[in-house]
């Protein structure tokens, strides 16, 4: 008998051929990042049963690489009618245009880090690679920041076995610009976000105002928090920790992902009030787009920007529009009709 | 016309060594390896700014060692009874496990192509018999650190491309020295050898004083070889016949 040489030759070639081709993959379509970011909300004028008001925002679009977005946003621009207690409210859209922003030169600025813990229910498509994207949009903003600008890292949470220190651990001896010194530390938060703690944000950012008016070495001060959850510790009221930011010209920058919590609308009114941005991840999103949002965090921190300002009308069927009025919900953007792909821009004010 | 005359020179070589009979040539095939690349901190943080978790420096298969059809080269042995020196140049694809798998990641790997030159001694510790073991040990130098779809690699020469990380390809240097040791069986023109490599030099490019280091890389690898050189064949065919004959 012959030994079989040419067919182990041929069955060894062709199972190399069949392993090349398997790894073959088609390249998908990049998705689109779309950062929107609510600046304020206020107040223009009202009869009882019309107000206008004005949303500054802007939008980050992957595709135009990361400028504005160059979409009609007046077509794809909305903010969706309701009816509550027998009154029905619409929205009308009178005008969208660009605002250049003041320049407030280098920023230093505090990063207070959500360590409170991810109930993994509450976040059903955001999950658990919530604290990698808040740790990963932590780093990318320490290293993409410039010369001139410097920040400082902390941590908030109560009772939390991997934090003790209560309401906010500082890391570092103070404001630093480089940015290496966090990488261990945050991959360390990232790592250990399974010990879940109660929310002490009240506490921390009052600590932290005080910290950052005492030593942050630029006059441009801010505070980006990172937030998935209501404050459920207590200490001083919102009003007092928000006259206090306005009080120490610290603007209050929240990075959010829950909204169905008391404290939603307080965020947005600190944030708004203080001169800061709503940055809002849906529960739907799988958060992506926070690492993402850092691109032009820098630029937008010390105001070198243009937004967008969206007038806006809103017809109620009965008389409802008083002083103290709260109007608040969702400016919505259509980015691609196909795909269904839209994205949220909260805002919340009160008729003065 | 440089092709013509590399592959004119390797003829050349190949009917010289082919004649003088302490002389061996052939192929090898690197069809499997172990690896195990070492950290000196918890979390590594690469290009992309997401940090990946270093855990437990185990031993890996990856992924890309399937791809290790690929992993080939040429090799010329001096042979004595009793001992023999090998060198050989092989094209080599080598994947390394760095982050084992957390909450958050699957595991990770780092690979990347490259070419090696070892240096290899050794014993025959039976030379009478037809199968031949033999203990060696020596030196491999590694030279360059190409992503799989690279100009030297066999993926672009047949136009495929093939998804790697190549994230830490920046940060280890691109020449590598190991030491080896290894034991193998040779049988006719066929060679067995299981071979065990360390690294001799320091991996990093540049020391880092917050980001994770590389500390050590292990290798474990079957080695195999394909005389094509001599008269070999012949006498394994005549063994067979032989064989079935009885």
């Amino acid at each position: 008998m012959k030994y079989p040489y040419r067919k182990i030759l041929y069955i060894m070639a062709c199972s190399t051929l069949l392993l090349l081709f398997s790894c073959k993959k088609k390249d998908a379509a990049p998705v689109p990042i779309i950062v929107p970011v609510t600046l304020s909300a206020v107040h223009v004028s009202h009869t009882t049963t019309q107000l206008e008001f004005k949303i500054r925002f802007f939008i980050l679009d992957s595709r135009v690489n990361d400028e504005l977005t160059e979409m009609d946003l007046q077509q794809y621009l909305y903010i969706n009618g309701y009816s509550y207690s027998g009154v029905n409210y619409s929205y009308t859209l009178n005008s969208v245009n660009k605002v250049t922003m003041p320049l407030l030169g280098n920023s230093s600025t505090a990063v207070m880090l959500d360590e409170s813990g991810i109930e993994e229910d509450q976040f059903a498509g955001l999950g658990a690679s919530y604290m990698q994207n808040q740790e990963t949009a932590c780093r990318k903003f320490f290293k993409l920041s410039p010369a001139g600008n410097n920040f400082i890292l902390s941590a908030y949470s109560a009772d939390n076995a991997f934090l003790p220190s209560h309401p906010l651990t500082i890391y570092g001896d103070g404001f630093t610009d480089n940015p290496e010194i966090y990488d261990q530390k945050l991959a360390e938060l990232r790592q250990y976000n399974y010990f879940t703690g109660n929310t002490p944000f009240l506490q921390a950012l009052d600590s932290m105002l005080e910290f950052v008016k005492a030593k942050a070495p630029n006059a441009n001060k801010q505070v980006i928090a990172f937030t998935h959850s209501g404050d459920n510790v207590g200490g001083p009221a919102w009003n007092a920790v928000v006259n206090k930011a306005v009080a120490y010209h610290i603007p209050v920058n929240i990075v959010m992902t829950y909204q169905s919590n008391g404290d939603y609308y307080n965020y947005i009114t600190l944030a708004g009030t203080t001169g800061g941005m709503i940055f809002y991840v849906s529960n739907n999103q799988d958060g992506t787009n926070i690492p993402h949002f850092t691109t032009k965090l820098n630029d937008v921190l010390k105001g070198n920007f243009l937004c967008f300002e969206s007038d806006w009308t809103v017809n109620a069927s009965s008389p409802v529009f008083n002083s103290g009025f709260a109007e608040s919900g969702f400016m919505e953007l259509y980015i691609d009709n196909k795909d269904k792909l839209y994205t949220y821009m909260p805002y919340f004010f009160r008729i003065p | 016309m440089k092709k013509k005359l590399i592959i004119g020179l390797f003829f050349l070589f190949l009917i010289n060594t082919g004649t003088a009979q302490k002389f061996d040539l052939g192929f090898t095939l690197t069809p499997l390896t172990l690896n195990r690349l070492g950290f000196d901190k918890p979390a590594i943080i690469l290009n992309d700014y997401y940090s990946y978790d270093i855990g437990k420096n185990d031993f890996s298969f990856g992924y890309p060692t399937l791809l290790g059809l690929l992993n080939s080269g040429i090799y010329i042995r001096y042979c004595q009874p009793t001992w023999f020196l090998k060198t050989e140049i092989n094209y080599q694809t080598k994947s390394f496990r760095f982050a084992e798998k957390s909450k958050l990641f699957t595991k990770q790997f780092f690979y990347y192509s490259c070419v090696e030159i070892p240096l290899i001694a050794g014993i025959r510790l039976f030379p009478e018999r037809v199968c031949k073991f033999k203990i060696q040990a020596g030196v491999n130098t590694e030279i360059g650190k190409y992503n799989h779809n690279s100009f030297i690699s066999p993926f672009n020469m047949l136009g495929l491309h093939v998804s790697a990380n190549t994230a830490l390809l920046d940060r280890i240097k691109s020449t590598v020295f190991y030491y080896h040791l290894g034991a193998g069986v040779d049988y006719y023109g066929m060679s067995f050898d299981l071979r065990v490599e360390k690294n001799i030099n320091d991996l990093n490019k540049k020391i880092s004083e917050y980001n994770a280091n590389f500390t050590d890389l292990l290798m474990i690898r079957l080695g195999m070889g394909f005389k094509i050189t001599g008269r070999h064949w012949n006498k394994f065919r005549k063994n067979i016949q032989q064989i079935e004959k009885e």
